[in-house]
């Protein structure tokens, strides 16, 4: 079994290297998605206390990565904004924008836990404080999606929420094949960028 | 640690970072107060103008240390990471998505609103 190789490699500690899910959880996706075991590796090392829910992330993309699988991530408690505003949504894969607004820049975005991905500004006004499965903003570049992040002030999802954003994307049909994925800590530091071109970017499929 | 606070009937749990930097004050003031605590923190209705005060001196403190006031173009640029917080008689605009200080101060501010309300 791969897997065994690839975990013990990667000197995880042995409650992971016990755990037969994870386990199997990387085998299987080292089998389906022909992913080299040395680019695995790598990505468990510079993971540190996230590489729990990173092979939770594999586990889900062996599923098929349904919606209904996605970890929801809740919004911190504080009070909704009240200056927000929906300013479009996807239908389908296709960004939907109100009236004449031009697709570019930074805007916020939630994902709702049916899959509703609506953009606009402040997180919480879009939600009405509603579970997500991922919040954060997206960058647009001639039309184009170029950048998922998760930040978001009122939802704080950490690393281990995020390594599942390209993925919850992609499950709804958005096209992210341009976008890089960046993850930043809870501090405001960034803990990892997935370029479009990342070798290791089939990890986070 | 303390994990949340009991407020009347209301409970304010918070991802960590809050109760974090909050804890010194808080044991401070549940000491001073002859008040038992464990991972909750019951405020009495009787205690809720002072435990406010206590509140805004936490958030004083952080602010005169660490408050760095965003430069226009980081506003305009990205206008919807910031909070406007007013703090006695002074207005503060903070970062509370990228920023530790701006999250930690925008989550204080928004609890000494709720136990305003409260008391």
């Amino acid at each position: 079994m791969d897997a065994w190789k690839v975990l013990d490699e990667a000197n995880l500690g042995d409650v992971l290297r016990k755990n037969i899910n994870h386990l199997t959880a990387v085998d299987d996706f080292i089998k389906r998605k022909g992913v080299s075991p040395a680019v695995l590796k790598n990505e468990l090392k510079g993971l540190s206390s996230h590489q729990d829910d990173f092979l939770k992330g594999l586990e889900i993309s062996n599923k098929g990565n349904t919606l209904d699988l996605f970890p929801k991530i809740k919004m911190d408690d504080l009070p909704l904004s009240q200056d927000g505003s929906v300013m479009g949504r996807y239908v389908n894969g296709v960004l939907e924008v109100n009236g004449n607004t031009q697709v570019a820049g930074k805007w916020d975005y939630i994902v709702k836990a049916d899959g509703e991905i609506l953009v606009g500004r402040k997180h919480s006004f879009m939600s009405q404080g509603s579970d997500v499965l991922a919040a954060g903003e997206v960058k647009f570049s001639n039309g184009k999606l170029v950048d998922i992040n998760n930040l978001s002030g009122h939802y704080i999802p950490n690393p281990g929420d995020t390594f599942n954003f390209l993925r919850v994307f992609k499950s709804t049909g958005v096209d992210v094949s341009n976008a890089t994925l960046s993850i930043y800590k809870g501090g405001g530091d960034i803990f990892s960028q997935v370029p479009p071109s990342a070798t290791k970017r089939v990890l986070y499929e | 640690m303390i994990e949340r606070l009991k407020i009347g009937q209301d409970t304010v749990e918070s991802k960590g970072f809050l109760f974090d930097y909050l804890y010194s004050y808080l044991l401070r003031f549940a000491k001073r107060n002859k008040i038992l605590f464990s991972e909750n923190l019951e405020i009495p209705n009787d205690l809720l103008i002072d435990f406010s005060l206590m509140l805004e001196t936490s958030l004083q403190d952080l602010l005169e240390d660490c408050y760095e006031e965003p430069t226009h173009k980081q506003r305009s640029k990205f206008p919807t990471r910031y909070q406007k917080i007013n703090l006695r008689d002074k207005l503060y605009v903070v970062d509370y998505r990228k920023d530790i200080v701006g999250k930690i101060a925008y989550r204080i501010d928004a609890l000494i609103n709720r136990v305003k309300e409260l008391s």
